[in-house]
């Protein structure tokens, strides 16, 4: 006889509450298993969904507002010796319509490809049909969302790239976007790159594919690209390498021109406005280098005559023979021409007056007076044309008729003198200043040069690889991305819903544990004597636990081997369930199904253990009693301590009053607070109901001389195990609460949307745009320029500036990579000061927390300058998981880079999913970034705005505006969180009708402990029958009390939004969920007890 | 009267939820090596109290229990329980056989307290050997199921004596068992004690029981009374 062998034989002996225990393990087994392995397969369908967008792509070289040579990657290819490895390609965003069903898709990526693009995909080749002249590709989501197949006809958006952004001055008044009409070739999926992104979400993108040579042609930029791909097998070092040795002067939009002879040149970019880190480079490589700024003055006056619309140059005194180094800053040389035209002369006083461009493309009209000093003939000494730079629709024009300078135009004004002026010397400035006075008045954030002279030793080494040794790409924010491990780094690092899974499954976990535990102490307590008789032949407490734990070993591994395999039918029906009726919970994914065997190794230790230690605990209990009191057959029950009635009174009081309280305090609708004083005012009414339950069984004890029916003798019984009694009520009661009342928390954006503190900040409408809107759409001028004024309602417009990068919110399951930044003016977001902060930095003004965007923060030495920046709880908590005084780093558009530290949190709000930072420290680190995407209306309800927003989407319909109510964006956020409740409703209402079958153990238990009794009564005459009932109504009692308790502090909890109406709830899973727990444990409650009082009571009467 | 094995010096008790009625009060008793008595009482006289602190499983209130001349009252329960596994056997008024287990097992339980120190083979034999001395020995893989009442209480003698205790503690060893049955039991006790040497003391009500083991002594007001 040995330990192992006795276990054995109780195990085999007890079969039947062994296999309930080992049925309560592996339910518990499957539960954890299941949940972790949804954290699994969600990771591993995020990995996928990666790898599909990025589809054995490599590092990627982005020229970020440059459009450079499509031939880099071919020098690059040749550089790097990886024959095939790179490709070029342009990458714009812009609308797409469907012609035939009005269906119009925002936010499209146009890509212009050739062949290179092809031999990266998976396919290795081209579509068929590439080759034909007109060939159009489209993806099959783009496919889906506007209806679209082959042969298709769309119409197509884009902003035509200009030379320098719209937000500069003198960019011109080109045409903003160009459509064109494409008819689709083929509808391409996975294998074509069909799923390409840079962007690290899991909503497949839209895209359109053309011809490299086509689009560089639509979008007049021929022979340009503004993309490199490279094949995966590239390193992001080698790719960077290769860019960064093979790039030339036409890469960066620079050209040379000869001066004076060879030796003295001038650099001039395409891009009119220079980089610094440019001119820094090129004076650490030449001799000598002399930077020009020139600009339009749109006039130049004496006290007596003016002249219109003339170019001045500020330039310094080398390389030179007009500008020499005694002039003052204050000074100015003038040409004859001009000197003529004004009626001037050394010594006179000029004024110059010029515009600048502000925030919104608002102009501001300048002046500044200066002094001649000299006047020189035009066209002598080098005073030419070659001092002006290419401003687009200045230089290339005819006539002055035909000026387009991005500025309004007089024409009026301009004389015939000024139309000779251009017919013979065309852009040729017409004064000079100092490079000094110059730069104070045209520096702006895109430049203050527009030319360099320079001396070059004839001979020299050419000047683009001179320049490579003093320039890296990355300073012109040109910059290699490292896109695999970006895309690990995102999955690696995004929620984790196994861990959420898990947690939400709780009720269900401790639900199939207890009820484990429940049979196997109630298996325990049954053999109490045979526990007395081993502790009194000798054997010490240690040794009889060890047997019990022996068995629970057994029941345990094998029990959580077999939850391992039922964890799976758990794992499919969750990944079921988040595809179909959750799926606003992870949106956009295609769910495959992945398990990791470290997984089911954490979910198969963690399930032996826990039932370890419950057993333990249990044994514990039971072999801490006198031997003799076991053997004797005394009950292991511990005696409950009588607690005193007037506890109960206190709970029932406390309880009820702080439920009134919480009813009955004032509060802010669609709050937080007045979810959690509800929720809170349910639970102190659960605690009332179950002490009220508590006082009524006491009712119970009292002694009554008339004995009325079988009922109440039952219910004698539950004063006898009054805490067992109290304990189901207590469960049922709280279970039913919980899972109802989580509901509370349920978020409705419609709810309080008009006020400042909700999360619509009381904004009527959100407004969303594909290509930036550059005017400001409060000015006099944009609403002249637009009709809004026509629509005749007043509102107001927050706009802000929008950064490329990745959506951190909610809908996004990627840890973002790069959080989108969104600029905003200080002033105007402070004066109006909308939305709820839930914590922001100290020191700050309480009545203007949004004045901390403008906070300087102290840099530590040599380390990255840093911003303050606001941003949404949720996305701070659950997306990036950062912290108030946290910071992010980002990277310049000049490749350097900064921090944002975050110094306020925003509560639930419409701009989560971005971090928010001053407008003027947006423009500092992104000044090529120009124009506004992201727009909060103001001033009325939704429904009185309506006619404006539709306006606007019309009239920005080409900038793929999309106007909604703002209540409805967030409403989209919320459905993320509403879709939680109910999987914790689904789950927790799951373990609590699994707790319903602990009420059949221990009605078991009951009726097993009394047969007796029970035994007495029938020889008394009762049937069989009238014990059942009997029975039953006894524990129905407490189930229903516990249910109807639960039930209806639930309904005081869920009451704000009861008032809103029925539909605001999950009715049809609630009602589902309750209605199974109370019929469930009704039914479970008869089965057992028909099961157990078939026994035989005479004999239990004859072993008693 | 050979050494005492066990001495109970003015033992009292009482249970913590009726301290006021003392089921033991200032009791005294020796048990010599070998030796052989009943105690008999009227129902809720404490006889059952009274064999449980004898055998420690229980702990009197007041009192000392002395064992081999040692005193159990600062005993741990690894060494009362290594007392209990070698020297003394019980036998209960309900077998209370282990129903998972064969009479062979059920006699072998026992040897599990003594872990390395019992060879299981011997014990092996030793209990086969005993079965047979009871004439059992062809029920030895009979789960107790399969045997009737009068044979359940000889396997559950036997399990007692399995260990080679001193003193052998049966409470209302005949309880359940009929007239014939109860006598061959009580016979086989005698039997034991005169053959092996083993002190017995043998807790009933029955004084036709307590007639055939010898020496009776009286339980009154929780102290023992008269010995006749």
């Amino acid at each position: 006889m040995n330990y192992i062998k006795l276990a054995i034989r109780s195990l085999v002996h007890y079969r039947w509450i062994n296999l309930s225990v080992l049925a309560g393990v592996a339910l518990t087994s499957a539960i954890l298993s299941g949940a972790l392995v949804v954290g699994d397969s969600v990771k591993e369908s995020l990995r996928q969904n990666a790898d599909a967008r990025i589809a054995g792509l490599g590092p990627v070289f982005l020229g970020g507002e440059r459009y450079f040579s499509d031939s880099l990657a071919t020098r690059a290819t040749k550089y790097a010796g990886t024959d095939g490895a790179f490709a070029s390609v342009i990458q714009v965003e812009g609308t797409a319509l469907n012609r035939k069903g009005e269906q119009r898709a925002n936010r499209v990526q146009i890509l212009g490809v050739d062949e290179r693009f092809w031999k990266l995909a998976p396919s290795g080749m081209a579509p068929k049909g590439f080759e034909e002249e007109g060939w159009i590709g489209i993806n099959e989501s783009l496919a889906s969302r506007i209806q679209a197949g082959i042969d298709e006809t769309l119409i197509v958006r884009v902003e035509l790239p200009g030379a320098l952004s719209k937000d500069a001055p003198l960019s011109g008044e080109s045409e903003q976007t160009t459509p064109f009409t494409i008819q689709v070739s083929d509808v391409l999926g996975p294998d074509y790159f069909g799923l390409y992104s840079l962007r690290a979400e899991q909503v497949p993108p839209s895209t359109i594919y053309v011809k490299l040579s086509r689009l560089q042609q639509l979008l007049e930029i021929p022979g340009r690209a503004n993309l490199i791909l490279a094949d995966e097998g590239v390193a992001a070092e080698k790719l960077e390498a290769a860019v960064n040795a093979s790039w030339d002067l036409d890469d960066l939009q620079l050209s040379v021109s000869e001066i004076r002879g060879e030796k003295e040149k001038q650099l001039a970019s395409s891009r009119v406005f220079f980089d610094a880190a440019i001119v820094t480079a090129l004076s650490e490589v030449v001799e000598v280098a002399s930077p020009v700024l020139t600009y339009l003055a749109t006039s130049i006056a004496s006290r007596e005559n003016e002249t219109p619309y003339s170019m001045v140059s500020g330039v310094g005194s080398r390389l030179n023979a007009i500008v020499s180094e005694d002039l003052d800053e204050g000074e100015i040389i003038v040409s004859d021409w001009l000197a003529e035209d004004l009626g001037i002369a050394p010594g006179d006083e000029v004024r110059l007056t010029y515009n600048v461009v502000s925030a919104g493309r608002v102009l501001e009209e300048n002046e500044r007076n200066f002094k001649v000093a000299k006047v020189l003939p035009i066209g002598e000494k080098g005073w030419d044309q070659s001092w002006t730079p290419a401003f687009p629709g200045i230089f290339d024009v005819e006539n002055l008729d035909e000026w387009e300078p991005g500025i309004p135009i007089d024409r009026d004004r301009i004389r015939d003198k000024d139309d000779a002026f251009w017919d013979e010397y065309r852009a040729t400035p017409k004064a000079f200043v100092t490079l000094a006075a110059a730069q104070e008045m045209w520096g702006n954030r895109f430049g203050a040069t527009t030319a360099v002279r320079f001396e070059q030793e004839e001979g020299g080494e050419p000047l683009d690889d001179a320049l490579r040794k003093h320039l890296s790409l990355s300073d012109l924010g040109m910059v290699v991305r490292d896109l695999p491990a970006e895309s690990a780094a995102a999955v690696a690092n995004s929620f984790d819903f196994g861990a959420l899974f898990a947690s939400m499954s709780f009720f269900l976990i401790i639900a199939a544990l207890v009820l484990a535990a429940l049979v196997f102490v109630f298996g325990i307590e049954q053999r109490a004597s045979e526990i007395g008789l081993l502790l009194a032949l000798g054997l010490t407490k240690k040794k009889v636990r060890g047997i019990f734990l022996i068995e629970a070993l057994f029941l345990s591994v094998v029990g959580a081997l077999l939850g391992l395999l039922l964890g799976y039918v758990y794992t499919r029906l969750a990944l079921y369930g988040m595809s179909g009726v959750w799926k606003e919970a992870a949106a956009g994914i295609k769910f495959v199904y992945y398990l990791k065997p470290e997984t089911l190794l954490i979910a198969f230790f963690s399930t032996v253990i826990i039932s370890l230690i419950v057993v333990y605990v249990a044994s514990r209990k039971v072999t801490a009693i006198q031997p003799g009191f076991l053997i004797s057959g005394g009950d292991v029950v511990s005696s409950e301590k009588k607690s005193k009635w007037c506890w109960d009174w206190f709970s029932l009081s406390v309880g009820f009053v702080g439920g009134l309280g919480c009813l009955f305090v004032p509060k802010l609708e669609g709050t937080m607070a007045e979810q959690g004083l509800f929720f809170g005012a349910g639970f102190l009414f659960t605690v009332a109901g179950v002490a009220f339950c508590s006082l009524l069984i006491r009712r119970f004890l009292k002694p009554s001389a008339m004995m009325t029916s079988l009922g109440a003798l039952g219910r004698q019984h539950t004063v006898r195990r009054r805490g067992r009694s109290l304990a189901v009520i207590g469960l049922m009661a709280s279970g039913v609460f919980m899972v109802t009342a989580i509901n509370s928390f349920r978020l409705n954006g419609e709810s309080g949307a008009e006020r400042r503190g909700s999360g619509t900040g009381g904004f009527a409408y959100f407004g969303e745009s594909t290509l930036p809107i550059y005017e400001d759409l409060n000015s006099t001028e944009a609403r002249e320029k637009y009709g809004i004024n026509d629509v005749e309602v007043g509102f107001s417009a927050l706009s802000f500036r929008v950064s490329d990068g990745d959506d951190a919110s909610c809908l996004n399951l990627n840890r973002a990579q790069h959080p989108r930044l969104l600029g905003v003016a200080t002033d105007l977001i402070s004066e109006i000061n909308p939305f709820t902060f839930t914590k922001v930095s100290r020191p700050h003004n309480s009545s203007r927390p949004w004045k901390l965007l403008d906070r300087a923060i102290e840099n530590e030495k040599e380390r990255p300058p840093v911003i303050a920046g606001m941003i949404d709880q949720n996305t701070a908590t659950y997306a990036l998981q950062v912290g108030l005084g946290d910071r992010v780093s980002y990277e310049t558009v000049s490749g350097a880079s900064f921090e944002v530290e975050i110094v306020g949190f925003l509560d639930t709000s419409v701009l989560q999913g971005s971090l928010i930072v001053s407008e003027a420290n947006f423009i500092r680190f992104f000044p090529d970034a120009g124009g506004y995407q992201l727009f909060l209306l103001d001033g009325a309800s939704p429904e009185e705005l309506e006619p404006l927003a539709s306006h606007l989407t019309r009239m920005f319909g080409d900038r793929g505006l999309e106007m909604r109510p703002t209540f409805q964006k967030l409403n989209e956020f919320n459905a993320v969180q509403n879709t939680y409740l109910s999987i914790f409703s689904t789950l927790g209402g799951l373990g609590i009708f699994l707790g319903t079958l602990g009420l059949a153990v221990i009605v078991s238990r009951n009726v097993l402990e009394r047969q007796g009794q029970l035994g007495v009564m029938q020889a008394m005459g009762f049937t069989r029958k009238d014990l059942a009932g009997m029975v039953l109504s006894e524990h129905w009692f407490l189930h229903v009390s516990g249910v109807v308790v639960g039930g209806v502090s639930a309904l005081v909890a869920v009451w704000p939004i009861l008032a809103k109406g029925l539909s605001s709830l999950p009715w049809l899973l609630l009602g589902g969920i309750n209605g199974a727990v109370l019929l469930g444990g009704l039914l479970f409650c008869w089965l057992a007890a028909r099961v157990v009082l078939r026994g035989n009571f005479m004999e239990a009467i004859r072993r008693e | 009267m050979s050494d005492s094995i066990l001495e109970l010096k003015n033992i009292s008790k009482w249970y913590q939820s009726n301290p006021e009625r003392k089921i033991l009060e200032g009791l005294d008793l020796e048990v010599g090596s070998g030796e052989r008595f009943s105690i008999v009482g009227p129902s809720g006289c404490g006889k059952s109290t009274l064999l449980n602190i004898l055998g420690t499983l229980d702990a009197p209130s007041e009192g000392e229990v002395l064992l081999n001349g040692r005193s159990t009252g600062g005993m741990n329960e690894k060494t009362l329980s290594g007392i209990r596994a070698r020297t003394i056997g019980f036998i209960f008024q309900m077998h209370h056989l282990l129903p998972q287990c064969t009479a062979l097992e059920n006699v072998l339980v026992p040897t599990l307290a003594l872990g390395k120190d019992v060879n299981p083979a011997e014990a092996s034999e030793r209990a086969f050997e005993l079965l047979k001395r009871v004439g059992l020995g062809d029920k030895c893989e009979s789960t107790p199921s399969q045997l009737s009442g009068g044979e359940r209480q000889r396997v559950a003698v036997v399990r007692a004596l399995i260990n080679r205790p001193k003193l052998l503690l049966a409470d209302e060893p005949t309880g359940a068992l009929d007239e014939d049955n109860a006598h061959r039991l009580v016979d086989l006790l005698v039997e034991l004690n005169e053959a092996e040497g083993l002190s017995l003391i043998v807790v009933t009500h029955d004084m036709d029981v307590a007639g055939r083991v010898g020496e009776t002594r009286t339980l009154k007001d929780g102290k023992i009374v008269l010995v006749s």
